[in-house]
């Protein structure tokens, strides 16, 4: 099986194919065929050229969900650079950091963004990209091996840090969807996350490398289980791809039985685990799809794959395992010492092979901690780890079994809590903050512990406040515990376990 | 039930949904809820959930937005509304 290996190229030959099926239905239902997303990316491509942007540059995207947003993914891509999407929504101050730190040339913005960032050193703002002149700019298209996108994930000092995949990672992971799922130009695929998020890459290239269509879902309606149900119907939605939240509220709020889903064939999810009774709940509604069950970090995009059973029985009381290893990558379950172990027992879980990062942005690859040899192949690739915890079952599957570190995940988006320690401690009331986290009923919560500075009384409203002027939505906590002071261990360090039990009552 | 009946149980709700431990008398009945990041996209689903179940109306996709839900006030009149 031959990889194709750039992006670019698998969407040119959908083009090439189908210039005029429908290839992005924007939020508003309006089509943009291939051969308009062609031109439309031409522009964006020449804007940017112009703009200086050559093969191996960065550019950032801080765009809502449109079909010109996508075409201007792909025009970055045309120029041999990469895209650093980042989240309208998030306070504009991290979106600047997120820029600066990729050292980006130019940024695409839209009229609902264009107020928001500013003064970016170096970078051409570029909103409405011009008509292209005769001919177009002589652009120089990316190798296999140069950056295709950097993802900005969670960092656990508090600074966002960059995953950087080569077209070829990409490339190999889009391979693998198109053939696992089937997709076809028939294929009507939902784009439910952000574009700065990892499930994108499957919504987006998957598709277009198909000849199938984009359906973009804004990201007001992305939060509402009440519209969701009516998108799938009104669009005629083939593959869903969401994280497992909106879906377990789609299923508890969403009035499934009073919508068609008769064309939905596959529901992929990922992201976090799927706790059992949303999983049941949607499995009643919608008992014909495929439900299908990936994983995999950011770093590696989908690395494993499970395909859930028709019915689930009665007697299972734990969530399904994650799958065995797909066929792009290799998976391995090691102790500390880096020792393969036995089935049953739970090791850390390391994947390489064709969708692994190169690096995070700014470091060398052999500076990465994650980066790791195994003693029984010192002088092979380097494995990637994951930082998750999973043990094989008697059928080969692999079972999650969660994280080493301070990392959580919460509506799929992963969250360092370092980072909202961060975030907090920059408000100048608060003198320390501690964040912590549990999982009540399947889902995530966030608490924080805050002490105020000397002579600041601390209301949870101007909290709540700074919150939103200082961490992206999903990263704000859910319950707030003020305190005199943290309590600490004896070497000085925040006393976790006495604080949960401190504020267990509250 | 009376505008003062549906202002106490919202405002019951929005406490001990997104500001346990916050002064009651803090929680104005203009303040901004949605705008200001008190009540999230989770919240409002919360919100509608507890609406409709406490006073027995139906709340449909469209109805969720800010002009209904961004103070304890808009949450009322969008309320007594359903109510008739």
């Amino acid at each position: 099986m031959t990889v194709t290996p750039t992006i670019c190229e698998l969407v040119d030959a959908s083009i090439r194919r189908h210039p005029d099926r429908p290839a992005v239905v924007g939020p508003d239902g309006e089509v943009a065929t291939y051969a308009m997303l062609d031109a439309r990316a031409e522009r964006f491509a020449a804007a940017l050229h112009a703009a200086g942007v050559r093969r191996g540059d960065r550019v950032g995207v801080c765009r809502w969900k449109a079909a010109d947003t996508v075409a201007g993914l792909l025009g970055i891509m045309r120029c041999g650079a990469a895209y650093v999407p980042v989240d309208p929504a998030s306070p504009p101050e991290r979106n600047r950091t997120i820029f600066e730190d990729g050292g980006v040339r130019a940024i695409l913005l839209d009229d609902r963004t264009a107020g928001s960032i500013d003064g970016v050193p170096g970078a051409v703002r570029i909103v409405e990209p011009p008509e292209v002149v005769e001919g177009g700019p002589a652009l120089v298209a990316p190798a296999p091996d140069d950056l295709a996108y950097i993802l900005y994930t969670s960092g656990s000092t508090g600074r966002p840090k960059g995953v950087c995949l080569e077209h070829r990672h990409a490339t190999s992971f889009i391979d693998w969807c198109v053939r696992t799922l089937r997709c076809g130009p028939e294929d009507r695929c939902s784009s439910h996350a952000p574009f700065h998020f990892d499930l994108s890459i499957l919504d987006l290239w998957m598709p277009l490398a198909s000849g199938g269509s984009v359906v973009l879902i804004d990201e007001a309606l992305a939060k509402d289980p009440r519209g969701l149900p009516g998108v799938i119907a009104e669009r005629g939605i083939t593959i869903w791809y969401s994280v497992p939240s909106i879906l377990s509220l789609m299923a508890t709020h969403g009035r499934l039985d009073e919508q068609p889903h008769d064309t939905l064939r596959i529901v992929c999810f990922a992201g976090e685990v799927f706790p059992l009774p949303g999983l049941r709940a949607l499995r009643s509604a919608w008992p014909e799809p495929e439900f299908w069950n990936l994983y995999g970090p950011t770093e590696t995009n989908v690395c494993t794959a499970y395909r859930l059973p028709a019915a689930i029985e009665e007697t299972r009381t734990e969530p399904f395992p994650i799958g065995p290893a797909c066929d792009h990558c290799e998976i391995r379950l090691v102790d500390d010492e880096g020792a393969e172990v036995s089935p049953g027992t739970t090791g850390r879980i390391l994947c390489r092979g064709g969708p692994v990062m190169r690096t995070y942005w700014g470091r060398r690859p052999e500076e990465i901690e994650a980066f790791v040899r195994l003693p029984d192949d010192p002088d092979g690739a380097a494995w990637y780890d994951t930082g998750d915890l999973g043990s094989m079952d008697d059928a080969g599957d692999i079972v999650f079994h969660g994280r080493r570190d301070r990392m959580v995940k919460r509506h799929g988006y992963r969250i360092e809590l370092g980072e909202i320690e961060a975030g907090l401690g920059r408000a100048p009331e608060i003198a320390e903050a501690a964040v912590w986290s549990e999982v009540v009923e399947g889902a995530t919560v966030i608490h924080a512990a805050v002490a105020a500075v000397a002579g600041e009384t601390l209301s949870i409203i101007r909290l709540r406040g700074h919150c939103g002027r200082a961490l992206p939505p999903y990263m704000a906590p859910d319950r707030f515990h003020v305190m005199t002071a943290l309590p600490r261990t004896s070497t000085g360090k925040i006393d976790y376990p006495a604080l949960r039990a401190a504020t267990a009552s509250d | 039930m009376t505008a003062e009946e549906i202002r106490d149980a919202v405002r019951v709700f929005i406490l001990e949904d997104a500001l346990v431990g916050e002064d009651p008398a803090n929680l104005t009945d203009d303040l901004p809820l949605r705008t200001s990041g008190i009540i999230d996209s989770m919240g409002v689903i919360r919100l509608t959930s507890f609406l409709e179940d406490r006073f027995g109306i139906r709340v449909d996709a469209h109805e969720t937005g800010v002009e209904n839900t961004d103070t304890v006030n808009a949450i009322v009149a969008f309320v007594a509304s359903k109510l008739g």
